[in-house]
């Protein structure tokens, strides 16, 4: 070391110094957001994908039914794809990673695919891709992102859970010894996703691609197991398109109220009765020889549809029958024995 | 607030949002690391995904080899029941759950992946935490731990969790199952007001029963965490996939409590929140006794830090303040209007004093059964008869000797052998710190208080010690009550305090009624010392110890637990003929009182008397 | 001179030494051996030998109906699953091989004490069988794939994890935490090469019944049973295999560290016609020292009946050698012979 510098080298070289550093600290920083992407991808990645699914609350909570469950972003407006359930019957939430509440609005459903698709007021949303193409085989390392037991609250992320693909298969699914659940193609996994609060979650590859949506709670009705189960993305993007054309719009908006609608005892039709709500539309009884019972309806059929337009409750199909003329034919969709059937109903001879 | 327990800690790997100028210029370079050796991974053509798999497969077989050893399963001796443990001192101090431990009673059973049965003795309880340290006997040479850092665990990272679930391990060998970190400060909710388990890590590596007490490492093989809870609701008792464990940094702040063989209760804030409309967190009630009430904090206000940490939902709140133990400090930000405040807030105990041992006496515990082996307490087996009913009413082998001289019971306490193991070697430091005994002395210190021109002059004997500023004279007689005479006003009772003080430095704990180690706190200047509580005469008073060199750096003197103390921090010890003495005092009390007191001259005369 | 530049340059290489040991270069890609290449790889080695099996009539409580997997194990015809899958005794059963042909197979037979059913198909093609690692190269932490045919008809389902434990269920089994479940009972167990670690199969400590263990399904643990070439040749003879029964009985006195020490001989039993009886110590099996009940249990319990074992007991102070020739545990389940 030498002594007797001037206070300006000193003053200078201090700064030069400072600069270097400054400038290496840069440097590392860059080097860091780069190392973390490509020797420790994963983190980054669930960091990046957190944002993108949310908390959503709703109704429930009677009947040991949690009122809650996920929600994935699938468009930088708002728009979010979940399952459709009981928990969406009124007042929805979404809680986003930060924190930050909204009030959603269900745009629609799709029956048959389980998924319902929400609206609220945000833009810049960190979202998915649903067409991202990426083929789904057994083996896939997965990951899945779903607040499943409710843990995450408030400004809470969801939980992550890894896995890989089983299988690709067609299911058919039980909620209970009475009720058919979900019926179609999906995504099985080892990871535990069959969980209170987990449906609506995203099943994504470990590059953070979105591969399903996680499915409602239910068991094979083949082997009886709870089954770790997601929709595929194809028909996730099959039904938010769906959804978003003209039949979603057309539940929303309605139409005209005939002076002479249709009504279940013209039809000779008895629901099973609104005793928990929401009440899924059960037949429970069709009158021998009344118009239900001519078109080829039975108890035990579930009304899926009401001239395509999906009928989520017992109350919605009464609300869709008022808005049917007496006089015109129409279409009820119903689920029997894990089948969808079209069943044209007259209520004129 | 410096954090001693978490010297010689690794440092935190790099996070994502560094901001370079504030930054030094060290940690900056880790990445530089990770970079070459990120390079050297992603430009090999030659490592295809298969090698790969089989390269993080060896590495994975290493270092669950490195991670089994310290790993323990625990056994009532009665063979009704068990968990999982891990070691985490040579000496074979090792952490489980308080619900595993619980039936066991005082003694119980630990196996190792050596093979060997070791006996094991409780030690401390955190019933609150779900945490309980036992020591194995036998040994000073048991495997240990290597402690990681939950702090920088990320969400998605790998970890696994080796414990006996299910009690499967009767080969000794452990079960490990691997995972991510699913998330990370978790709320779970206590059963009554044990078994809380606040800013907790979940796990999807598989928890089951029997994994309880078990250890979680991060993907270094470090401790994280003790496995001890998981949402079992669906399937009665098996994993789905969700598992918490119990964050080793929680418990490091416990460790010295539990070592002390305490029953330590979690803190509160002595306030309750809740969230507004506009999402802030604000104080809904506050005990007008709490030090929080005492610091300022009244309704209404918003809670915007606590230890550091930013609260923006209850659930934080509670996670922020579930870590700590009862008689921690902490920084509270808060603010009313528009003006902020921050305060240095001593935290009280979730439970009225002796609560805490009542519940534990009822019984007054929830949680997930522990694994039970068989159906009647003894293992089924096909190949054996089954021995008549009475022959299989569990028995307790009796206490070996070993193990019973380890044993002290005593209310409020696990176990008071450990507390007063602690105490002997607190003092003993102590007694080599203070050199020549004072006892039977008279001790003379002129103070210049700084910033006030009157010198203070200080007597302290064995029976009347005084204070005199300028003209102002005050006499503390031990005959009378301590508590009774506080002077000087506003100080809380520094003079009984220093009378106290210097009973202690000529006789030590001996000669202050009852005595109790209590653990590592932070002090007045967030110094974390070991802290002996002496209640006697009516006034507890707390001293404050170095934790290596063990000299006296400070003491409280309640005369009330309601009011505040009269702080004293000693500095710049210097040798008077032959005894270590202070020659700088700091006195506080509350947010008013606070002296400076420089020592002018100190002589310590033969004669008690003045 | 330049002392500032020194400084600052000394500080930052003594960071990246710090860096070097501190900053954990094994991040979440370098422990990770569950890739889609990886999974593949091993997929293909063991598909071959991957049976998916359905069965016709039976009895209802046994749970038949559901297709379940199978995995050869000769080229012989032989084909090893579950006793769980079985356990409803079907009129017939159906192996649909991986080649795409549909065989019909008969019950050659069982091994209760691993829950294990043999089964034979005539074939007139050789088959591949599934390659088995030794069971002294299995080790904790080892990369496990659990296979099953009972999902998919066309291609084999997969769940993946590690190798828990060694020496499970009195040293019958290797512990996974691979998600195993009907949908996979009967198939392998293999690592990363395709080559078999064990059988899966249901188990619960201290219970004989094929269905113990299930309600542990996709819990994060699942047993596999190895192969044992030597017993597979005894079965192949048709020979069933059950557990071996000693007739003694031992009380844990002190939970699980409690010794071996005889409480009660089973009359005729092999314990009582080697003249054991209550108060003995075993202090060895086999060769092999034993101190605790536990140890015993775990040399005993991999043994069939028929088994002749070794034992070295204690009896006031003295030690002397006794034979064993073990029973079968007569009147367990089991399906045909």
């Amino acid at each position: 070391m030498i002594h007797g510098n001037s206070e300006r080298q000193r003053e200078k070289r201090y700064l030069v110094a400072k600069f270097l550093a400054a400038r290496l600290a840069v440097t590392c920083w860059l080097a860091s957001r780069f190392i973390i992407s490509v020797a420790n991808g994963q983190p980054t990645m669930i960091e990046e994908t957190l944002p993108k699914v949310a908390k959503v609350f709703g109704s429930g909570g009677l009947h040991r039914l949690e009122s809650w469950q996920t929600a994935v972003a699938t468009s930088g407006e708002g728009m979010f794809v979940t399952a459709w359930s009981y928990v969406l019957d009124a007042g929805v939430t979404v809680v986003l990673h930060d924190g930050r509440r909204f009030e959603a609005q269900v745009l629609g459903h799709h029956p048959r695919l389980e998924i319902a698709l929400l609206k609220i007021d945000i833009i810049g949303q960190p979202h998915f891709r649903l067409d991202s193409g990426t083929s789904v085989t057994p083996g896939l390392p997965v990951l899945a992102f779903s607040n499943l037991y409710g843990v995450a609250t408030g400004n809470e992320a969801v939980s992550v859970q890894h896995g890989i693909v089983s299988a690709t298969i067609d299911v058919a699914t039980q909620r209970g010894p009475r009720a058919s659940g979900y019926s179609g193609p999906a995504v099985i996994v080892d990871a535990i996703i069959s969980n209170p609060g987990a449906a609506g979650g995203a099943l994504t590859d470990r590059q953070g691609n979105f591969l399903g949506l996680i499915g409602r709670e239910s068991t094979s009705s083949r082997s009886g197991l709870w089954l770790n189960y997601a929709i595929p993305a194809a028909q996730v993007d099959q039904a938010v398109k769906e959804i978003l054309s003209g039949r979603a719009s057309e539940s929303l908006t309605g139409g005209a109220r005939p002076s002479e609608p249709v009504t279940l005892e013209l039809l000779g039709l008895l629901m099973v009765p609104a005793v928990a709500s929401p009440t899924p539309p059960w037949i429970e009884q069709v009158i021998a020889g009344s118009p239900a019972d001519r078109a080829g309806l039975r108890s035990d059929d579930l009304i899926l549809e009401v001239n395509g337009t999906p009928s989520a409750t017992r109350e919605r199909v009464l609300e869709q029958l008022a808005m049917i003329d007496r006089d015109r034919k129409f279409t009820l969709t119903i689920k029997r024995e894990g089948e969808f059937i079209p069943i044209e109903v007259s209520l004129n001879r | 607030m410096a954090n001693r327990y978490n010297s010689g800690m690794t440092p935190s790997r790099p996070s994502l949002c560094w901001n370079p100028a504030t930054c030094r210029v060290g940690p900056l370079c880790f990445p530089l690391i990770g970079l070459l050796a990120g390079m050297l991974v992603a430009q090999s053509p030659d490592l295809d995904d298969l090698e790969k798999a089989r390269l993080a497969e060896s590495r994975r077989i290493a270092m669950i080899d490195q991670a089994i050893p310290a790993t323990i399963s625990v056994f009532s001796t009665d063979g009704q029941g068990g968990g999982s443990g891990v070691v985490i001192s040579p000496d074979g101090f090792a952490l489980t759950n308080y619900h595993v431990v619980q039936p066991c009673g005082i003694h119980m059973h630990c196996s190792m992946p050596d093979g060997r049965i070791y006996d094991a003795v409780l030690v401390g309880l955190d019933p609150v935490g779900d945490v309980a340290m036992i020591k194995l006997l036998g040994r000073e040479d048991f495997p240990v731990a290597a402690e990681g850092d939950a702090e920088t665990l990320r969400v998605g990272d790998w970890c696994f969790a080796i414990g006996n679930p299910f009690l499967l391990a009767t080969n000794f060998q452990p079960s490990v199952s691997w995972g991510v970190v699913s998330g990370l400060h978790r709320y779970q909710y206590p059963s009554g007001t044990l078994l809380e388990y606040a800013d907790c890590i979940q796990t999807d590596a598989a928890i089951n029963p029997g994994n309880s007490g078990g250890a979680l490492f991060d993907s270094a093989g470090r401790l994280v965490g003790v496995n001890g809870r998981g949402s079992f609701e669906k399937r009665g008792r098996v994993n789905v996939g969700v598992g918490y464990a119990i964050s080793i940094n929680q418990i490091r702040l416990f460790r010295e409590h539990l070592a002390g063989g305490r029953i330590v209760d979690h803190a509160t804030l002595g306030a309750t929140v809740r969230s507004d409309h506009a999402g802030r967190v604000v104080v809904r009630n506050i005990l007008p006794e709490s030090d929080a009430w005492r610091r300022g904090i009244r309704y209404g206000d918003e809670i915007l830090k606590i230890a550091d940490r930013r609260i923006a939902s209850v659930n934080e709140f509670k996670n922020a303040l579930g870590i700590y133990p009862a008689g921690w400090r902490v920084p509270v930000e808060y603010r009313r209007e528009e003006s902020t405040q921050r305060s240095y807030v001593r935290l009280a105990g979730v439970h009225a004093p002796g609560e805490l041992e009542d519940l534990l006496r009822r019984g007054a515990i929830a949680p997930e059964p522990e694994e039970k082996e068989g159906k009647d307490g003894n293992e089924r087996n096909d190949n054996e008869d089954k021995l008549p009913e009475s022959a299989l009413l569990p028995t307790r082998p009796p206490i070996p000797d070993t193990v019973q001289q380890m044993i002290q019971e005593r209310a409020g306490y696990a176990n008071y052998w450990f507390n007063r193991q602690r105490q002997e070697t607190i003092w003993q430091g102590c007694r080599a710190a203070i050199g020549a005994s004072p006892a039977g002395k008279r001790l003379q210190l002129i103070c210049e208080v700084e910033g006030e021109n009157p010198e203070m002059q200080v007597s302290l004997s064995a029976g009347k010690s005084g204070i005199r500023i300028g003209e102002k004279a005050h006499v503390f007689d031990s005959a009378g009550d301590p508590w009774l005479q506080l002077e000087p006003a506003g100080s809380g009772g520094l003079l009984p305090a220093l009378h106290l003080w210097f009973r202690f430095l000529g006789k030590g704990p001996a000669s202050m009624g009852d005595v109790s180690y209590f653990g590592v706190i932070p002090d007045a200047e967030g110094e974390l010392r070991d802290v002996l509580v002496c209640n006697t005469e009516g006034v507890q008073v707390r001293f404050f110890l170095d934790r290596d060199a063990h000299c006296l750096t400070g003491l409280e003197f309640w005369s009330s637990p309601d009011k505040d103390p009269c702080e004293v921090l000693f500095d710049d010890h210097r040798m008077v003929d032959s005894t270590s003495m202070p020659h700088r005092l700091t006195v506080i009390c509350g947010d008013l009182y606070r002296e400076e007191l420089v020592v002018q001259s100190a002589e310590i005369l033969d004669s008690p008397d003045n | 001179m330049r002392s500032g530049l020194v400084r600052t340059r000394a500080a930052i290489i003594a960071a990246m030494f710090a860096g070097a040991s501190a900053a954990p270069v094994t991040g979440q890609s370098e422990l990770d051996s569950w890739n889609a290449a990886a999974m593949h790889h091993a997929m293909t080695a063991i598909r071959p030998s991957m049976a998916r099996i359905e069965t016709v009539g039976g009895t209802a409580t046994g749970g038949g109906g559901r297709p379940f997997t199978g995995t050869v194990v000769d080229d012989q015809g032989h084909l090893l699953t579950a006793l769980f899958n079985l356990r409803h005794e079907p009129e017939a059963i159906i192996v649909s091989l991986a080649d795409g042909r549909r065989v019909p197979a008969r019950i050659v037979a069982t091994d209760t004490s691993r829950q294990l059913i043999m089964l034979r198909i005539e074939s007139d093609s050789a088959l591949k069988p599934a390659v088995a690692l030794p069971a002294r190269d299995v080790r904790p932490g080892q990369t496990a794939i659990a296979v099953g045919m009972a999902l998919d008809p066309g291609q084999p389902g997969m769940t993946a994890g590690i190798i828990s434990a060694t020496g499970r269920i009195e040293g019958r089994a290797l512990q996974t935490d691979a998600r195993v479940s009907p949908d996979n009972y009967g198939g392998p167990l293999v690592d990363l090469d395709g080559k078999v670690l064990g059988i899966l199969v249901p188990l619960a400590p201290g219970s004989g019944d094929p269905g113990a263990g299930a309600d542990w399904y996709d819990s994060g643990i699942g047993f596999a049973v190895p192969l044992d070439p030597r017993r597979l040749d005894s079965m192949r003879d048709g020979k069933s295999l059950r557990p071996g029964l000693h007739g003694m009985t031992f009380k844990e006195e002190a939970g699980f560290a409690s010794a071996a020490k005889v409480s009660a001989v089973r009359k005729d039993s092999p314990a009582s016609r080697a003249d054991l009886a209550p108060g003995d110590v075993v202090r060895a099996v086999n060769g092999v020292e034993i101190r605790l009940l536990t140890e015993l249990r775990q040399e005993l319990g991999p043994l069939y009946a028929g088994d002749r074992v070794e034992i070295s007991i204690e009896r006031g102070g003295v030690r002397s050698e006794r034979i064993l020739e073990l029973f079968e545990n007569v009147g367990r389940a089991g399906g045909a012979d």
